[in-house]
């Protein structure tokens, strides 16, 4: 009896804590003007829905499945970021006339007026540290760092001469994501999850994995749903041990129990919602119903010891681990039953050469070699399954890296590492609606700067947008009184890489 | 002394009120009059003879005008032969009132009546010409114009070029001159002259505007037509003003390009240096032909409801589109699902996904149905691919999903000349076993069963 008194206590003081002094005054006068107002109100309202409140079928009902507003060529994406942001000159740009100038002083003119991270002074040119080879029908250049790659680039088309304006991870990443380098904005799982919802109504509709042992440097904000209702943020599931804890009910409890007791709590729930009208109380309604629809279907998704043995060979998969490749053989998994969006994060790749896990020519090999095999391999089984015909697969950094060697602080570094670069970098798409084998955008001869074919942070979201069947000038959501867009005021779709 | 016959052309527009002044007063005289009355008889005979008069001086007027300013005869043609009638009926109205009639009887009135019929359109063809056709309907909220079937918008010209033959476009009246009407258009036209400057027209677009010239040839990218327009969108100076249509980065770049091939007006595209990249988005829009054309009403949102209720997927493609994407996806496992259901709606049904319910070989007869099909899933079916012949008359078929099934080659093979199927997926099926190389020729589509494999390398197991 003594807990149930302490409850009921508790209780009370929230009851009071909703009627301070403030909230007396303040309810005075808003009162006063509601008096006045209420009967114009009324004569707007167009309907009362179940809570006795103005709300839609979308309020109630958020994750519902819903037709894109025009014919889309893809129903489902995978975004594989590599954090901390890859070389693109020891990946796919390659760069002959580097060669020639390594270790050679950076061209002043390169450098003015321009702000670096670490880079201070005159650095050295570096040469590409990995060999390169034109590989496939469509000639794509590839280095021996992504030797399994190479052999699906005729699947990809590659985008040259990205840019950004975010030098900093956090930042970048948040752009990247989001369309803006601040925080509130949603990302762009969000976005989508709000205007498709999600097929699987027993699986959220933006699912998030992350791997390389931390998550990015911009936190959890990347999978956001910023000002949208955070019932469409991504639902990160854990990459090593159960995906999703305390999925398994406990020890004397059954399904139908544990429906009643969701059940209870969401019609205390409601009762709260039609008390104060906050619409997270239906997100929260929201999330409760989806875990536990969630418990049904996720143990058998989420676990890849079913999958065949010729399956995680081609993944090189390392069950048990955390590992990028487990992710990626789970967002294959993903898509077949319907996730609409589906982000991989994979830590590590900012190569500075600080260390001799950030030299271009030891950590970031191993990272290559991380993701080479599994990025493959997912390109591969989408295809068998026909799952590409209708998934768009995007890879790409926050940023790129420059074609100068890092000299932190004025100093020679003891490793090959390179700073953050934001004028020009390579990002790929492949699947549903994409010119198979397609470059697009050039870079300088020393890959400085783009020369021909920029594209925009907003570029990329419009194209993908657009694969989704959005028009991405009028895909908006309303807040502080003005109609947002993933893509600002900006954003062209790419179409020199659309079929 | 040419000239005395233009600037008398010219008068036309002010003469051509003085007849229409002279009968209308006469035609309001005969109606001031009683019945038979014949008060005013006399004044509206001399309304009439100085209307007919003030009528010759229009028609010689607007002749010359016709004549000296270079109007195509199609242009002025129903105005011209309406004005001669006129003055040619106000005439005979005139003798008739002078010689024969005595009063002003039913007879006279009628026949005002006609000549003002005859002297409004007249009129309203004269000020179609001046002041455009579009000058009433212009002024009409959007929607109404819409409603009338106007729409002043639509008809300006685009830029329309093609993969084949966009080289031999002219550079300036293919691209720059939709462009310039697309974005300049509304405020710098003939009727419009904002700021004195008109850019539809080579002439008038080397002419300038009150603030000097646009284009500069000796400096072309300094022309004010360009650094105007790539002013930030703030600055008071930029054009179009900030609230107005913005023209898209390519079409700007394309106006740079033009600037710097020289200002011409009969360059060809390809001899201006331009990439076909610069105006591939120009290109006739791919039109969605994945999915069958039609016509079908939208169903009821109720219908869709009810089927919503037996637990499965269903939407439209897109919210444009009457067709509809049916999936079983979320059916408990375990739960029937009835074709034969679906059959009453089958004509909407683009997308179909059956996959894991449990049917077997009896859905190809039901399928049969499913005309506008072009997305058919039944993974994971016990299907061996018995009656899956029907397939054929699907003649909107583009992919098949077999993956996880138990469809047999044999089988499968009926579909090898299937025209419009582009994919079909088995992977994980008896037939992915039993396909050879000789097989995969005789196909029209695309097979996917699953042969790809990544070999190991010795870098794999490098590490660094």
């Amino acid at each position: 009896m003594k807990g149930l008194d302490k409850l009921l206590g508790e209780l009370e003081l929230q009851r009071l804590q909703k009627q301070t002094r403030r909230h007396f005054l303040m309810d005075c006068v808003s009162k006063m003007g509601g008096l006045a107002l209420f009967p114009l109100l009324n004569a707007c309202q167009s309907g009362s829905g179940e809570l006795g409140l103005n709300l839609s079928e979308r309020d109630l009902n958020p994750l519902a499945s819903l037709s894109p507003p025009s014919i889309p060529k893809v129903k489902s994406v995978i975004y594989l970021h590599m954090a901390g942001a890859p070389s693109q000159l020891e990946l796919f740009d390659y760069k002959p006339e580097l060669v020639k100038y390594n270790n050679q002083p950076c061209p002043e003119s390169m450098l003015e007026g321009r702000k670096f991270a670490f880079i201070r002074g005159v650095p050295n040119l570096l040469g590409p540290v990995a060999n390169f080879q034109q590989h496939g029908q469509s000639g794509a250049w590839v280095s021996d760092f992504l030797p399994h790659f190479s052999k699906i680039v005729d699947e990809v088309a590659f985008l040259k001469a990205v840019h950004t304006d975010q030098f900093n991870h956090g930042p970048a990443q948040l752009f990247m994501q989001t369309g803006s380098p601040r925080l509130g904005r949603p990302s762009l799982g969000s976005w989508v999850t709000y205007g498709l919802g999600t097929e699987n109504q027993n699986l959220p509709g933006f699912v998030v994995l992350t791997s390389g042992g931390k998550t990015p440097d911009a936190g959890k904000s990347v999978w956001g749903s910023g000002f949208l209702p955070s019932v469409y943020q991504g639902v990160q599931c854990r990459s090593k041990g159960d995906p999703v804890l305390y999925l398994n009910d406990p020890e004397g409890i059954n399904r139908s129990l544990k429906g009643k007791i969701v059940d209870a709590i969401n019609s205390v729930n409601k009762e709260e919602f039609a008390a104060v009208g906050d619409p997270e109380i239906l997100a929260r309604i929201n999330q409760y119903e989806m875990a536990f629809r969630m418990q049904l279907d996720v143990p058998e998704i989420m676990n890849i010891n079913d999958e065949p043995d010729h399956i995680h060979e081609l993944y090189g998969t390392q069950p048990g681990e955390e590992a990028f490749a487990n992710n990626c053989l789970l967002a294959r998994k993903l898509v077949e039953k319907g996730v609409r969006f589906i982000q991989l994060y994979d830590w590590g790749w900012d190569s500075h050469g600080t260390e001799k896990d950030t030299a271009l020519d030891l950590g970031f090999r191993n990272k290559c070699r991380e993701i080479d095999r599994p990025m493959s391999a997912l390109i591969l089984d989408l295809k068998q399954r026909g799952l590409l015909e209708d998934t768009l697969v995007v890879w790409g950094g926050e940023f790129g890296r420059t074609p100068m060697q890092e000299n932190r602080e004025g100093k020679t570094m003891g490793f090959k590492g390179r700073d953050h670069h934001v004028d020009a970098f390579t990002m790929w798409m492949a699947g549903g609606g994409i010119k198979k084998g397609a470059t697009f955008g050039q870079t300088d001869d020393l890959g400085f700067s783009g020369i021909q074919g920029r594209v925009s942070v907003h570029d990329i979201h419009a194209t993908i947008l657009h694969l989704l069947g959005f028009d991405h000038e009028r895909f908006t959501y309303e807040f502080q009184g003005r109609p947002f867009r993933l893509t600002d005021v900006e954003g062209e779709i790419i179409k020199e890489i659309l079929a | 002394m040419d000239f005395i016959f233009s600037l008398f052309g010219r008068f036309h527009p002010v003469l051509v009120h003085l007849p229409i002044g002279f009968l209308i007063l006469g035609s309001i005289l005969i109606f001031y009059s009683k019945k038979d009355g014949k008060e005013l008889l006399s004044a509206v005979r001399i309304s009439f003879f100085w209307g007919f008069i003030a009528a010759i001086f229009s028609v010689v007027s607007g002749i010359l005008l016709y004549l000296k300013e270079g109007y195509a005869f199609e242009t002025v043609s129903s105005h011209l032969i309406l004005g001669i009638m006129t003055t040619g009926f106000s005439f005979g109205f005139y003798l008739h009132l002078s010689k024969k009639a005595k009063v002003i009887d039913v007879r006279i009135k009628s026949m005002s009546i006609g000549l003002m019929a005859l002297l409004l359109i007249t009129g309203h063809l004269g000020g179609e010409l001046t002041h455009g056709s579009d000058y009433f309907t212009e002024v009409f909220p959007d929607k109404f114009q819409e409603f009338l079937g106007f729409s002043g918008r639509a008809e300006l010209p685009l830029i329309s070029l093609d993969e084949e033959s966009w080289e031999e476009a002219i550079f300036y009246q293919d691209v720059v001159h939709p462009i310039l009407s697309q974005n300049c258009n509304s405020c710098h036209n003939e009727k419009n002259k904002k700021g004195d400057l008109v850019l539809n027209t080579p002439e008038m677009m080397e002419k300038g505007g009150k603030n000097g010239v646009v284009l500069d040839h000796h400096s072309p990218l300094e022309s004010t037509l360009l650094v105007r327009m790539l002013l930030p969108l703030e600055d008071k100076e930029h054009m179009p003003p900030k609230d107005k249509r913005q023209p898209s980065k390519h079409e700007i770049a394309l106006i740079k390009k033009w600037l710097e091939s020289g200002v011409s007006y009969d360059k060809k595209l390809a001899d201006a240096g331009v990439e076909e990249e610069m105006i591939a988005m120009f290109f006739p829009q791919e039109v969605n032909d994945f999915y069958p054309q039609t016509d079908l009403p939208f169903l009821e949102e109720g219908e869709l409801e009810q089927l919503r209720k037996s637990g499965l997927l269903v939407e439209t493609i897109s919210e444009d589109s009457p067709l509809l994407k049916i999936s079983a996806l979320n059916l408990p496992k375990g739960q029937a699902l009835d074709l034969q259901a679906l059959k009453i709606i089958s004509a909407h049904i683009a997308v179909l996904d059956i996959s894991t319910t449990g049917l077997d070989d009896r859905i190809w007869a039901d399928l049969a149905f499913f005309q506008n099909l072009s997305i058919l899933r039944v993974n994971h079916l016990l299907v061996e691919g018995k009656g899956i012949d029907v397939l054929n008359d699907l003649k909107y078929l583009k992919r098949v999903y077999l993956n996880y099934s138990s469809i047999q080659l044999e089988n499968l093979n009926v579909l090898a000349e299937h025209i419009s199927l582009e994919g079909i997926y088995f992977y994980a099926t008896p037939a992915a076993e039993q396909i050879t190389e000789a097989h995969l020729g005789q196909f029209i589509a695309n097979l996917e069963f699953g042969n790809y494999e990544l070999p190991v390398l010795s870098s794999d197991s490098v590490v660094y």
